[in-house]
């Protein structure tokens, strides 16, 4: 899992996805699941899964990279359509195309979008506490881990950490994550504080506004209209 | 520990819809139940939890490809209402990176909920009669894990998957990838037998690490761990 690398993806590189407002490449992800829990053939969701590469390519992202996020999906999927013995290859192709484009959709979504812009969608439908956390979870990911990593390579540098032995990388990795929930605490009352100095009153300021949408929210909309029509067709 | 990695298209629709209706109901629950005052003053400290377990997630653990929920942690600290909705934050999180499908956040989130829920419960019958917190935290895992392992068993038979891709998951945490192997044609009962030794390894790795937790946590910043009694305070 690599957040950092994605929130890099989605805020330093420009194109037209890029371009295109949260919501339509939200709808485009709908767009894309529905094909994927309707369809039963192989041939419109290998399509789906070609023009959401080529969507990649378009939108000037590393595609390897990129698609590496969906080796997950295709593992667990492979490893389900190789059990399914006696149906054919039919069969197993579906199960991994499914699993595979639905995963290259979402990846798409959030490597040409500032999570905070998603957020701004999913206040819309979400009850708003529920996406505040999650807004926070966001920003704290980035804090946590870089501290946690900073004591992890501490542990290591100081031989507190060895690969054949499991319980005391177990004793110490408990140690530097109770520190990190005591750091976590505090941060939270910090924070707490912080929020409520700037007027917190339920509800983090997300900006959304129907003034984002623009033409090139024609694109992935196109794409996303296009692979439905298809396995609907 | 009890994830269902299930790619989307694979679980038949009415179970992943029923898994999101049952979710939403709790957290509408979790919601209503938490007063809307406190849980503004809580939602610091509810994403940063969920934070913490999404980096517990994302850790391998030495040469076992095995992975932290820290999800009985999280009900500990914040609750069962609130850990309930952390886990719900941390799956919606992983889906969108892929790590599981979209359409089964809903039964994660109760698989993984279930977690937080009875670490919260249980943690707080057991330290009223277990002297070491730490003890009481590890049992309390353990009995935890094995109840959220016991349900995603049974949602597995319930939706009728291929019990095979579920017990995958294990293996590939405890082998090296290449050594997997497609399984086919898996009962329930000779899957509960497969998993067992791989639920084992993990329920241990989880209670002891969330025993240290705890135990560090206790002497460093014992209010943390929800209204202590003095007396335990002061030993």
């Amino acid at each position: 899992m690599d957040i950092s690398f994605i929130d890099n993806l989605a805020y330093n590189i420009d194109s037209v996805m890029h371009r295109a407002s949260a919501l339509s490449k939200i709808i485009m992800v709908i767009l894309v699941i529905t094909t994927v829990i309707i369809s039963a053939n192989p041939v419109p969701l290998a399509f789906a899964l070609i023009l959401l590469i080529l969507t990649i390519l378009v939108s000037n992202l590393p595609v390897a990279r990129v698609l590496s996020f969906a080796g997950y999906a295709f593992f667990f999927s492979l490893i389900f359509a190789l059990s399914q013995v006696g149906g054919g290859i039919i069969g197993p192709l579906v199960i991994v195309l499914k699993a595979v484009t639905a995963a290259v959709s979402l990846i798409l979504l959030i490597t040409t979008t500032p999570y905070p812009q998603v957020f701004a969608i999913l206040q819309r439908m979400l009850p708003v506490v529920l996406v505040d956390a999650m807004l926070v979870t966001y920003r704290s990911f980035f804090i946590i881990i870089g501290q946690i990593d900073s004591r992890l390579s501490v542990m290591r540098m100081r031989g507190g950490y060895s690969p054949l032995s499991i319980v005391k990388n177990l004793g110490n990795t408990g140690r530097i994550i109770g520190h990190g929930v005591i750091h976590a605490w505090e941060l939270s009352e910090a924070m707490q504080d912080a929020m409520f100095v700037r007027g917190y009153k339920g509800k983090l300021p997300l900006a959304f506004s129907w003034s984002s949408i623009s033409g090139y929210d024609i694109f992935p909309l196109l794409v996303g209209s296009v692979i439905l029509a298809v396995a609907v067709i | 520990m009890s994830h269902i990695h299930l790619p989307d298209g694979v679980i038949p629709v009415f179970w992943w819809v029923a898994g999101y209706i049952i979710t939403a109901v709790i957290l509408a629950i979790a919601f209503s139940r938490t007063k809307s005052s406190e849980t503004r003053k809580k939602i610091p400290l509810l994403g940063i939890v969920a934070a913490l377990m999404l980096i517990g997630q994302s850790v391998p653990l030495g040469f076992i490809p095995f992975h932290l929920n820290l999800s009985v942690l999280a009900g500990i600290v914040l609750g069962p209402w609130l850990g309930f909705i952390a886990v719900f934050i941390t799956n919606l999180f992983l889906a969108f990176l892929g790590h599981g499908g979209i359409t089964v956040v809903g039964l994660n989130t109760l698989v993984v909920g279930s977690e937080a829920v009875l670490g919260y419960l249980l943690f707080n019958t057991f330290r009223r009669y277990i002297p070491s917190f730490a003890v009481a935290a590890a049992v309390t895992t353990v009995i935890a894990l094995l109840l959220s392992v016991s349900l995603m068993v049974g949602v597995v038979a319930l939706s009728k998957i291929n019990p095979g891709l579920v017990l995958a998951e294990r293996i590939e945490r405890t082998t090296p990838k290449k050594e997997v192997k497609p399984i086919s044609n898996v009962s329930i009962p000779r899957f509960v037998e497969i998993i067992a030794p791989f639920a084992v390894i993990g329920i241990a790795i989880e209670s002891v690490v969330t025993a240290l937790i705890i135990r560090f946590v206790v002497e460093v910043r014992p209010e943390i761990i929800g209204s202590l009694p003095r007396r335990r305070l002061r030993e």
